[in-house]
């Protein structure tokens, strides 16, 4: 780069610098950390949901909440083990509301939302609808957990931050999630 | 009733912003946020029926328990004092808007969003 | 097939073992037992389902982004919003922008001086609703101004009058920092 002031960022930005500006109030600078997490949050919500309508809403809250309390964050390297948290918080906190007894444990399997919005427009393969259907058959943590882990590649300690369990538990519900999907999977087959 | 308002609100978003754009100190309104509308109207709890009526204009309409409220978003120029430019919006707002639609405006709004010096 | 609930296979061997060996060659046991075959054909439909599932093309709606921002730069506008007085119902508000654009433009009317940046922030709230905020001005004084205190006294003056006069809020503590000079010309 010749000498001369710099005009335009073209150099994409860290994480950690970008989650330093949006703290001091840069809007632009949030807007290119929503972006780049966005999709992965939806993602993960849209699995755990199932619903699309859902899933946005949850994403939604997540972003606006996470910017209103940037200033509690005091490691800008934990920006994305935040989201991460919230967006699985909420889902879950969704997942409950869903259930009509007050009493909701969720380790036990969920009633299935009755209106469903079908997760695709587009068709999918057999084998991926076969998964999908079979990931609702887990327990809300197992599903986080089993998301965490095997889509967004999070660390067992990670995980174990995000859902507020201890890692072998974590492992536990993996295990467990593995085994039963792979049942149905095989079931499928 | 509820329909009433439903199909007035536009007409009466666009007097309002005349009304606003035409307050001595007043040297524009700001264009207002798209999609704000939407992600309002899709939050299920808000008790409010938000139509952003004219929100390229700067001017949202509210309804809400029968009261019909006027939000403007205003850039003002320098001379006059602004507290003074914003509450003459609020005044010219609810006395065009009664007017020419006949409605009444419980309640004008006013953010002044930026203030426009002279050129030095 | 039932999984129990350490996830062991009836032969002894559990399912995390028969996962993180899914690659590797099969030995006797594996090729033998009927519970380890199935969960072996059962993991591997897994990890091949799962892998599809990664590559699946990004489900994000393309207008969550503008909603997501909307309501952030809203949010953003709501916060530096500050009140002023007003009769009639509904408020008047005005933006720490706003506020910043008169008293910089105050403090540079002073003469052999301009201002960088204006910081304001509301502190409290007067009798008839309006603000009262503090604000911290950086400046750039003249090179060769040698009426130092005074440029600094008549800074004060203005910023507190237009604040009032201009604005319709109080200033009830105003900061000056004095950063750099200038030269005529520059």
């Amino acid at each position: 780069m010749k000498g001369g002031a710099v005009t335009t960022t073209s150099v994409p930005l860290d994480d950690a610098t970008l989650v330093s500006r949006a703290r001091d109030g840069d809007v632009r600078a949030y807007e290119q950390l929503v972006l780049r997490y966005q999709g992965l949050m939806f993602r993960l919500a849209l699995k755990m949901l199932h619903h699309r309508g859902d899933a946005e809403d949850v994403v939604q809250e997540v972003f606006l909440s996470v910017w209103r309390k940037l200033g509690q964050l005091h490691d800008d390297h934990a920006f994305v083990g935040w989201l991460y948290r919230s967006t699985t918080n909420r889902c879950l906190n969704v997942i409950r509301a869903r259930k009509p007894q007050a009493d909701v444990d969720l380790e036990l399997a969920e009633s299935p939302r009755r209106d469903a919005q079908p997760e695709h427009a587009a068709q999918v393969s057999g084998q991926l609808e076969a998964l999908n259907s079979a990931l609702q058959t887990l327990t809300p943590q197992q599903r986080a957990c089993w998301l965490l882990r095997e889509v967004h590649g999070r660390s067992y300690d990670e995980i174990g931050e995000i859902v507020g369990a201890n890692p072998t538990a974590v492992r536990g519900r993996i295990a467990r999630a593995r085994a039963q999907l792979a049942e149905v999977m095989k079931a499928w087959r | 009733m509820t329909s009433e308002y439903v199909i007035a609100a536009p007409v009466v978003a666009g007097v309002a912003a005349r009304a606003a754009a035409g307050t001595a100190g007043v040297v524009r309104l700001e264009p207002g946020l798209r999609g704000l509308a939407a992600a309002l109207v899709r939050a299920a709890r808000d008790r409010w029926t938000g139509l952003a009526a004219a929100p390229a204009e700067g001017v949202r309409v509210r309804t809400a328990d029968g009261k019909l409220t006027v939000e403007v978003d205003v850039v003002v120029s320098g001379i006059d004092q602004a507290a003074a430019v914003g509450q003459a919006v609020q005044r010219s707002v609810r006395r065009e808007v009664a007017a020419q639609t006949g409605r009444t405006v419980d309640a004008v709004q006013v953010s002044i969003v930026d203030i426009e010096m002279e050129a030095r | 097939m039932a999984v129990n609930e350490d996830y062991a296979l009836p032969c002894g061997r559990d399912v995390d073992t028969i996962w993180d060996r899914l690659d590797r060659d099969t030995d006797e046991h594996d090729q033998d037992c009927p519970h380890c075959r199935t969960a072996r054909e059962g993991l591997l439909a897994l990890r091949s389902a799962t892998r599809e599932l990664i590559d699946e093309p990004d489900p994000t709606p393309p207008d969550l982004l503008g909603r997501i921002m909307s309501a952030v730069r809203a949010e953003v506008r709501r916060g530096q919003m500050l009140d002023l007085a007003s009769a009639e119902p509904g408020g008047v508000a005005v933006s720490t922008q706003a506020i910043a654009v008169v008293l910089r433009y105050a403090a540079d009317s002073a003469g052999g001086v301009r201002a960088r940046r204006v910081r304001v922030r509301q502190v409290g709230v007067d009798a008839a609703g309006a603000a009262q905020v503090a604000a911290e001005l950086t400046l750039t004084v003249r090179l060769g101004n040698s009426a130092g205190a005074e440029t600094l006294a008549r800074v004060r003056e203005l910023v507190s009058a237009a604040a009032t006069a201009r604005v319709g809020i109080t200033l009830v503590s105003l900061n000056l920092l004095v950063e750099d000079v200038y030269e005529d010309g520059e």
